[in-house]
């Protein structure tokens, strides 16, 4: 099956990273497959087949796994995300792309 | 084009000793959407009066933008139509350091009917945010996404220097710095809208209601803007703030404009109508959004780049020296225009 990996950067209000310390991988999780479910439902995210590979609290970064057929929904989703836990949050994505290797090295690379 | 962005709201209330607490707490709280009421606390302080009577003061302070939005539809639905002239009318004396004040009259909030008053009243207070600190924080955020090209809608009271001032980060971020105007139209009523869209001046008409009966985007509005040159305007904060079954209404009355646009080849434009940073998205997120309500990524793409900057280019030239009338331009000046 193909895949695409999706490297995510995730921004958050001015200073609220120090005032609630920072931001969980069940978090980062919760909020986006919330949203798959929210606008495309199960059998939408049934096709997604979503997973969180790697969770970076400290630079707030994130690299998702999608079925290459869902990256238009999965895309939505994310994009579509305000909330993080309790704070007011934005999901910004880096970079797509099919292999981890390639992702991390441009992602690397800016 | 973003909307005038608020900071917070905040409410207060006196209850003094012979009144109920509890009620004018409730008086307070009908100000709020239902939904929000949870998410909203009061704080309770004890006063004394001249006379030594015990006074309690309610206060809150609102900082979410969608209870700040609730309770702002709910102002603008349960006013008459008096009071809001009044409003406008004073604005200015309403108006004191970025914040707008609003006196009610408690009695009436209490049964659901919002009256302006006087004497002993609800206090409200708006807070707008620091508009052009707001504004340059947006483009900054803009340009950080890789926007190449960003209006704003600034309030029409601005001095010309604040705009230069403006410009000149714009240049200072990459942004393309030109003299440039859009005329948007915000079509609230139905007569607006229709007017609007009969005019060749009007660049953009967007409907801002959220609900579908404040949206007039219907066949005979598309066949007047056909005959004209604007563009549908569809913002995209409204999409990602709201949830559930508003914004599903919202998702199906876009669903039916971009329709009905495509169909009488009215050109759409996809803006951000975002009033901070955090609401803004990049444009190959904004192509996967618009995958919500059926538009597909070439359409979304176009949207996004080139009938904007078709609009711009476009507005230049009506406002460059060579504009004659819609279509016609001096292509050569002087007498040496050969005989035919």
């Amino acid at each position: 099956v193909r895949r695409r990996y999706i490297a995510v950067k995730i921004e958050l209000e001015d200073g609220e990273l120090g005032k609630h310390g920072k931001v969980s991988k069940g978090e980062v999780w919760r909020a986006v497959w919330g949203r798959l479910l929210q606008l495309y439902g199960e059998y939408g995210a049934s096709q997604a087949d979503l997973s969180l590979i790697e969770h970076n609290p400290d630079e707030n970064y994130a690299i998702f796994r999608c079925a290459h057929r869902a990256l238009e929904t999965v895309r939505a989703a994310i994009s579509a995300v305000t909330k993080l836990g309790g704070r007011r949050a934005a999901f910004h994505i880096i970079y797509v792309s099919g292999t981890l290797k390639t992702l991390r090295k441009r992602v690397h690379d800016r | 084009l973003g909307k005038v962005p608020i900071a917070y709201i905040e409410i207060g209330v006196f209850a003094h000793a012979t009144e109920d607490e509890e009620k004018v707490l409730e008086a307070a709280r009908a100000l709020i959407p239902k939904e929000h009421l949870e998410n909203v606390t009061f704080k309770k302080r004890r006063l004394k009066g001249d006379y030594g009577n015990p006074i309690t003061f309610f206060k809150t302070k609102i900082r979410d933008i969608q209870v700040i939005e609730g309770i702002v539809e709910n102002l603008s639905l349960n006013l008459s139509q008096d009071d809001k002239e009044r409003v406008l009318r004073e604005f200015d004396l309403r108006l004191d350091r970025g914040s707008l004040y609003i006196r009610l009259d408690k009695q009436s909030a209490l049964k659901k009917n919002l009256r302006l008053c006087r004497s002993d009243p609800l206090h409200i207070k708006i807070r707008f945010k620091e508009d052009l600190e707001a504004v340059r924080r947006l483009i900054k955020e803009s340009a950080k996404l890789g926007y190449r090209l960003v209006g704003v809608t600034l309030p029409k009271d601005v001095k010309p220097e604040e705009v230069e001032s403006l410009k000149d980060y714009c240049k200072s971020e990459g942004v393309v710095r030109r003299r440039f105007e859009i005329v948007a139209v915000e079509c609230n009523t139905k007569d607006v809208a229709r007017q609007a869209a009969k005019d060749r001046r009007v660049d953009l008409l967007s409907f801002t209601s959220p609900e579908p009966g404040g949206r007039f985007f219907d066949a005979a509005e598309a066949e007047l803007v056909s005959g004209a040159l604007s563009a549908l305007e569809v913002d995209m904060a409204p999409l990602l703030v709201l949830s559930g079954a508003s914004r599903v209404r919202l998702l199906s009355s876009l669903r039916r404009e971009v329709f009905i646009a495509e169909k009488f080849g009215v050109p759409i434009v996809l803006s951000s109508g975002a009033s901070e940073r955090l609401l803004l998205r990049k444009p190959r997120e904004y192509m996967a959004l618009a995958g919500l309500f059926d538009m597909n990524l070439e359409a979304a793409r176009l949207a996004l780049s080139e009938t904007p900057l078709s609009i711009v280019k476009r507005n230049r030239r009506k406002l460059g020296p060579s504009y004659v009338a819609p279509g016609v331009y001096v292509v050569r000046r002087g007498g040496d225009c050969p005989d035919t």
